[in-house]
């Protein structure tokens, strides 16, 4: 009896030690939009959106309006377009924010890009450690084709996350 | 207590006119709150308060713990759905790794003495309805030796907005939880670094500051301008910036005014946890 009590005892003690001094502070907001000289988005101005390409090709045929085709060589070939990310603060300490994206399905094909970060299912990839909070930073979406690709539907998602630095 | 009053006022109104227009609604405030929109000039008419844009608001960004290995602690993060449409969320914790002086997100329990592997999150997942918010706890345990000293609570959205073909992205916030476990804290600094020292032109002050600690830090701080004569020209802010063990930043500060031509000296002061790091350096304007 007197053991069970100890140990009773000691379990108390334990929950008791785990309340932790701290401060919790602030928000973060996160919207995408439209760039200027880009592709016009679905969800526009929201925290969701998506990018048509429509159907493109390598040669010939056209691109929407805000989307650049460029040809890489004989290797493969490019479609990109700005879009504009905008994270606000309220209450925090801090002076930036860190932006990752994480492809939700692999593609063993096609190379996308958000800024210079090579975007993967594996992980997710550092788009910037250094985002300005309160304006509308530009970053250009980009993928990125070899000639030997065969022709097909091109289906993803991005998953941005961003965080207070 | 005359603002609170007004405050209350304003509640009220705001609840028995909820079933009315929205336009109506801004009209009302408008005409409520003379503290807080100030005095009203006759003949302007008054302009409808202006729409936030549809976003996700997660709250707190940031919470910053102290305690001991062993010890746990339950913290409330809420995410705010202020879009038209509801939004599902999955919740996840990373390990924060500093690797060459950057962030790196780690997935939980992919490092040894993972925190983010120790979290529990109830609920770990729900649906947000539009002008909603969800309150989720998150619980996490401090280990011994713990591999770092930050981890980030991830609400990973799993509403997209698809088009036909192509690119699909969803928005994720993540709230940074922060661990001090002891008084190890240590910064160093490399030399001052000057932009913009012709005459006319904004001038810069700059270093890179390393944490060479064990717990992280919010440096913030002041830089001192001198002149020639030892007298004090001016001062600059040194806005706060949060860094890790290992994480290495740039420390900005902009001179406000213009200095005329001369000899100079700047000293960089950052504060920390009780502890000062100054830096010096002279320079010229031509």
């Amino acid at each position: 009896m007197r053991n069970t009590l100890r140990l009773f005892t000691a379990v108390l003690t334990l929950a008791l030690l785990s309340a932790q001094s701290g401060s919790a502070a602030g928000s973060l907001t996160l919207t995408f939009s439209s760039n200027a000289s880009g592709i016009s988005m679905g969800g526009t101005g929201t925290s969701s959106a998506s990018i048509a390409f429509g159907s493109v090709r390598a040669y010939g045929g056209s691109v929407p309006t805000g989307v650049t085709k460029s040809l890489n060589g004989t290797t493969n070939w490019t479609l990109s377009t700005p879009i504009n990310v905008e994270v606000t603060k309220s209450g925090v300490t801090s002076a930036s924010y860190t932006m990752t994206a994480q492809l939700k399905t692999s593609d063993a094909t096609l190379t996308w890009k958000l800024g210079s970060a090579t975007v993967t299912s594996a992980s997710p990839a550092t788009v910037t450690t250094s985002g300005v909070y309160g304006s509308s930073t530009p970053y250009t979406f980009s993928l990125t084709i070899p000639f030997s690709a065969s022709a097909r539907s091109v289906n993803n998602t991005v998953d941005i996350v961003v965080t207070s630095n | 207590m005359k603002q609170t009053r007004y405050v209350l006022r304003i509640l009220k109104c705001q609840k028995a006119l909820a079933s009315c227009a929205a336009g109506v609604l801004c009209l009302a405030l408008a005409t409520l709150s003379p503290v807080l929109a100030g005095p009203a000039r006759p003949g302007v008419p008054l302009q409808p308060a202006t729409e936030p844009p549809p976003s996700l608001t997660i709250s707190p960004g940031v919470i910053m713990l102290t305690g001991q290995p062993g010890q746990s602690t339950t913290q409330d993060v809420t995410m705010s759905n202020l879009t038209p449409r509801p939004f599902r969320f999955d919740l996840e914790a990373m390990d924060v790794a500093v690797r060459g002086g950057q962030r790196v997100f780690v997935p939980a329990g992919e490092m040894p003495r993972s925190i983010a592997r120790t979290a529990v999150f109830s609920p770990n997942s729900f649906v947000v309805g539009p002008g909603d918010s969800v309150t989720v706890h998150v619980t996490v345990t401090l280990l011994e030796n713990p591999a770092t000293r930050a981890i980030v609570t991830v609400f990973r959205s799993n509403t997209k907005i698809q088009g036909q073909d192509g690119l699909a992205m969803t928005a994720s916030l993540g709230a940074l939880m922060t661990f001090t476990l002891s008084k190890k804290f240590q910064i160093e600094s490399a030399p001052l670094q000057f932009e913009g020292t012709s005459e006319g032109n904004d001038l810069v002050i700059s270093e890179w500051v390393t944490n060479t600690g064990s717990e992280p830090v919010v440096p913030s701080g002041v830089v001192a301008i001198l002149n020639a004569s030892g007298n004090l020209v001016g001062k600059a802010k040194v806005e706060a910036m949060r860094l890790l063990p290992g994480e290495r930043l740039q420390f900005k500060s902009e001179y406000p005014s213009q200095l005329k031509q001369g000899k100079y000296r700047a000293l960089m002061t950052l504060e920390h946890d009780g502890t000062v790091l100054t830096t010096s350096s002279d320079f010229d304007i031509r």
